[in-house]
């Protein structure tokens, strides 16, 4: 199966590119010619520790400049510069809050210092929120030398950065969290800039590409499962995400649902009958919300656990009036592919392992149900030279498995459509992800909604949660 | 808004496609921005928007008829629809109005009702129809106020609406006074159908049932004005939030104990919901991809049922565990399910009172999915591994790995893996952590055959404080360097490791006489596919 191109532009279908960075490079962003394209300039406010402000502000000097790769070079294109890219600027905004000097001794010596941390970043995040018409992005730095409190001690399974992006979510705050590793001092600044650069527009806001040549009458479903316990409660709840997506990979909006009517098996909650149907037609609600009432002609539910029979009863009452596919996407079943190349003399029977893995897009059917289908592998067209380009760059790739519990037809549809979705990942510099976007926006979901206090309103913007 | 984004677009020369996302604040803001300043519009939210843009976008008849017929032409009855119409069947609706105009009740009916004829539709065309059989108590009746998209006299914009068919309208007050009514999914914007509504409060003589009015988030002032005043007057009214309009309709069937069964049948009813791919043929060429997994030419298709007082799963490990029994064993209805010798199953049952024992048979479909049989199959496996092969097993998120021995490291049997990766345990550097050579193995029965999967990997202790790092790193650092060549050639050194260098090796978990023994035949040659079509 072909690498897919990428759309940059609403109405030139010419402006399209396989590779995420070159098409930015040639066409720019895809809603920069649409109406709900992004305000110049995109204005960031910052959460600093003591004396942060002026590497922060380095950091945003960078965008104005042009870099040229240092890593991956087979892939990463020169950047330059944030404005010549994205066709709008992207500035510091006046709203600062700097923690006190204090605060770093006081971290350093806490008994709990994630708990600390947690603390003040809640009352800067209030603070800063406040001002809520003075910027459209928060940027939070993380210094090294409050690496103690980035996660909670063994056996608490707190992480900072879901925390974060759990208060800010309830407070209608978009997020960036710079980390001295991976942001202010990573070597290679064309890597920096190409994911802060996307990062910041799309959590502005902005569409930076969407999947081409999409069938406009499909919606694609990914449902997830938090487990939540409540602190004044001893019960544990299951929260339902359905993330929502159009067939081109935008429109990520989800529902989040409580629930009590499941079942668990081996740690896995499936839904009931009736709460399926519910979820499922809340999610359908809102994909008709954004398109004029219209109901898809198809709709396509991606899940990691198999899907139940009830289940399957629950989906199918949701939505009579589309054809319904249900599709389990498995990460780990065990299986691995390795490539042979045909022996290098015609006819001299074995062939030999190849250079380079299975390249991504092959699939492999292992019955009228079930497909492996690689979406990590070697992507030649994507390298830069046009020859080899294996993203991971290590071992062999693990083919995800497809499972399906309703739907019709060859497998190319369904393949095509994982494919696909693997490149829509917006908080991403990356050519692609290893699961499509229903099910790699389902496990950070998962992640930050059990850290939720309380589920706010039934509808979330994604962004705020990237 | 599809009206005001149509409005907008045309006039601002711009492509519907870059104007594409209706829920988007930004966008439903920019649009109304523009309105604003063009003049001529209504403001936002007012009653009049629906008519007053359907009408500047299509100002003829025809086209907005075309319009709507478009937009309901897939139209096909949701759930709540379906549900309505056993509603109807049931007597627990009578009478419905509908200011839409696509067919989704009469089709839903139509379904649950088996005939077209008896739910009377009473449109703009034949308004007399509804208040004969109000008289005649002929139900179920549906009243369209705004017409039937085929119905000539479609209404659609202020200038029809606000001359509601008089006839239609008086009706629709007379039913409200002699019944109560539920709302749903109407936003309240036709200034006569409110009027109406009103009216019928009847100083509290109307709504005698009471009065539902169902919103998804918040209710126009109108509604909430409408709802308060039928309140004060007597009548038991009521605003409530729901999310859709299926959820509610299938929650209210869910509460009805009057459903004929085959309703619920219909209801819940299965069209055929998958078809299995047709599996590629031809002959295929290169490249090929090997995959991980050799067959399972022979497995056991009978195992020993103990019945016995024993609880469920868990009791049966701890029994066997805690009799030290050479046994693999789980359980089922039907009894205790097992491998091993009678001796060894009666030192671990022993003490649950024992009633007998017997063969039972495992169907081959057993091994299809996930099943007790189908687990007991696996363990016997491992345990035939062990045996025979000097494996070290061990249990990781529900699955098994099988690592070499670090008393074998010097055994012939694991030369093939040693001339592969040179070293096949030892310890991680700057720790006390023991590693190994492993494979984590799966049973996967596909295309009418059972395969064993192997997935090679490497096994390490549990670390100790401030050792985890360091074993990750080392463990992923191995894994890392596994490229194409390289794991193709480990994965051929563990099938030689299983097999013992014969085309089919026989491999059992006890070798035992007496009792039953799981016995398996596992070939040497890895499955492969072909590229279908040829580079």
């Amino acid at each position: 199966m072909a690498e897919r191109d990428l759309l940059f532009h609403p109405d030139r279908k010419e402006d399209r590119h396989p590779h995420p960075l070159v098409g930015l490079t040639y066409y720019g962003p895809y809603s920069r010619s649409t109406v709900s394209s992004v305000i110049d300039p995109i204005r960031v406010a910052v959460i600093t520790p003591f004396g942060g402000l002026k590497d922060v502000d380095r950091l945003f000097g960078e965008f104005s400049q042009k870099h040229w790769p240092r890593e991956r070079k087979n892939y990463l294109p020169e950047f330059q510069g944030f404005s010549r890219i994205f066709g709008l600027n992207v500035v510091r905004a006046g709203v600062v809050f700097e923690f006190p000097r204090e605060l770093d001794d006081q971290v350093a010596g806490a008994d709990a210092p994630h708990v600390l941390l947690a603390q003040e970043l809640t009352r800067a995040l209030s603070a800063v929120g406040g001002k809520r018409n003075e910027f459209d992005v928060v940027a939070i730095y993380l210094p090294n030398r409050w690496e103690r409190g980035f996660f909670g001690p063994e056996g608490d399974e707190f992480d900072l950065h879901d925390y974060i992006k759990a208060v800010a979510a309830v407070r209608g705050v978009p997020t960036q969290v710079l980390n001295d590793d991976s942001a202010l001092a990573y070597p290679c600044r064309c890597s920096v800039m190409w994911r802060l650069g996307i990062a910041f527009y799309t959590k502005a806001g902005g569409i930076p590409w969407k999947l081409a040549d999409t069938d406009p009458e499909t919606a694609y479903i990914g449902l997830s499962y938090a487990m939540r316990q409540v602190e004044s409660d001893r019960r544990r709840y299951i929260t339902c995400c359905s993330q929502v997506f159009d067939a081109d990979g935008s429109g990520v909006e989800f529902v989040a649902y409580d629930t009590a009517d499941v079942h668990v098996e081996r740690d896995n909650p499936f839904l009931g009958r009736a709460d399926m149907r519910r979820v499922v037609a809340r999610s359908l609600a809102l994909y008709q919300r954004r398109h004029t009432g219209r109901t898809p002609n198809k709709v396509v539910i991606h899940k990691s656990t198999e899907f139940k029979p009830e289940e399957v009863d629950g989906c199918f009452d949701a939505l009579r009036a589309s054809e319904v596919e249900l599709t389990q996407v498995q990460q780990d079943a065990g299986w691995r592919g390795v490539l042979i190349d045909p022996p290098k003399v015609r006819g001299a029977g074995k062939g030999a392992p190849a250079a380079y893995p299975c390249e991504r897009g092959t699939f492999l059917p292992l019955d009228g149900r079930t497909v492996l289908l690689w979406t990590q592998g070697n992507a030649p067209r994507a390298a830069l030279d046009g020859k080899n380009f294996y993203k991971e760059g290590k071992g062999i790739p693990e083919p995800l498995q497809l499972k399906r519990f309703a739907g019709h037809g060859s497998w190319d549809g369904p393949c095509d459509s994982v494919l696909g979705l693997s490149k829509m990942n917006w908080n991403n510099d990356a050519l692609y992800d290893r699961l499509p976007v229903t099910m790699a926006y389902a496990q950070v979901l998962a992640r930050v909604i059990k850290r939720m206090p309380s589920l706010l309103s039934s509808t979330y913007q994604f962004r705020f949660f990237m | 808004m599809d009206f005001k984004r149509r409005l907008y677009c045309s006039e601002q020369g711009i492509s519907l496609r870059a104007c594409e996302d209706l829920s988007n604040p930004v966008v439903q803001g920019r649009i109304q921005r523009y309105l604003d300043g063009r003049g001529g519009c209504p403001a936002g939210g007012a009653e009049e928007e629906y008519s007053h843009y359907f009408s500047a976008v299509f100002p003829n008849e025809s086209d907005r008829r075309r319009y709507i017929e478009q937009l309901i032409s897939k139209a096909t009855p949701s759930y709540g629809f379906l549900a309505l119409g056993v509603l109807m069947k049931v007597g627990q609706a009578r009478v419905l109005w509908t200011t839409n105009f696509d067919r989704n009740i009469e089709d839903a009916a139509a379904g649950i009702l088996k005939t077209t004829g008896k739910l009377v539709v009473s449109s703009l065309d034949a308004p007399g129809l509804m208040r004969e059989a109000l008289q005649e108590g002929r139900w179920p009746l549906l009243g369209k106020l705004h017409g039937d998209f085929q119905s000539r006299r479609l209404k659609n914009t202020s200038e029809e609406l606000q001359t509601q068919d008089a006839e239609l309208r008086r009706e629709l007050v007379e039913t409200c006074r002699r019944l109560g009514l539920i709302v749903c999914g109407y936003s309240g914007r036709d200034l006569s159908v409110m009027a109406a509504l009103e009216e019928a409060i009847d100083g509290g003589r109307g709504y005698p049932s009471g009065l539902f009015w169902f919103t998804r988030n918040g209710a126009s002032a109108r509604v909430v004005s409408f709802v308060e005043k039928a309140r004060a007057a007597g009548v038991d009214a009521h605003l409530i939030t729901v999310e859709t309009f299926d959820e509610l309709l299938a929650d209210i069937v869910a509460q009805l104990p009057n459903v004929p069964k085959e309703d619920v049948e219909f209801l819940n009813s299965k069209v055929q919901r998958i078809s299995e791919a047709t599996m590629p043929h031809g002959r295929g060429g290169w490249p090929v991809v090997r995959l991980n997994a050799v067959e399972v030419i022979k497995f056991p298709t009978v195992c020993r049922v103990v019945r016995c007082e024993i609880g469920g799963v868990g009791e049966v490990y701890e029994a066997v565990e805690a009799s030290g029994a050479n046994i693999v064993a789980t359980r089922r209805k039907a009894g205790v399910l097992l491998f091993g010798s009678d001796a060894e199953a009666a030192k671990a049952f022993g003490g649950f009172k024992m009633d007998g024992s017997d063969l039972y048979t495992i169907e081959p479909r057993r091994l299809w999915y996930d099943s007790i049989e189908g687990g007991l199959i696996y363990d016997g496996l491992v345990q035939a591994l062990v045996r025979e092969r000097g494996f070290v097993s061990e249990r990781r998120r529900g699955q098994r790995i099988l690592r070499v021995d670090t008393k074998e490291e010097g055994s012939a049997r694991l030369a093939p893996l040693k001339k592969v990766v040179n070293v096949i345990c030892g310890t991680v550097g700057k720790t006390s952590v023991p590693w190994a050579e492993a494979m984590e193995i799966h049973l996967e029965y596909r295309m009418g055959r059972l395969w064993l999967v192997i997935e090679p990997t490497v096994w390490v202790g549990r670390p100790g404080d401030g050792e985890r790092e360091v074993v990750r790193e080392f463990q992923r650092e191995r894994h890392a360097v596994r490229y194409n060549r390289v794991a193709n050639e480990l994965l051929a050194a563990w099938c030689e490791v299983i097999s013992a260098q014969q085309p089919v090796a026989k491999l059992s978990a006890f070798g035992i006489s007496d009792g039953i023994d799981a016995v398996f035949e596992i070939g040497d040659t890895t499955a492969y596919s072909r590229r279908l079509v040829a580079r």
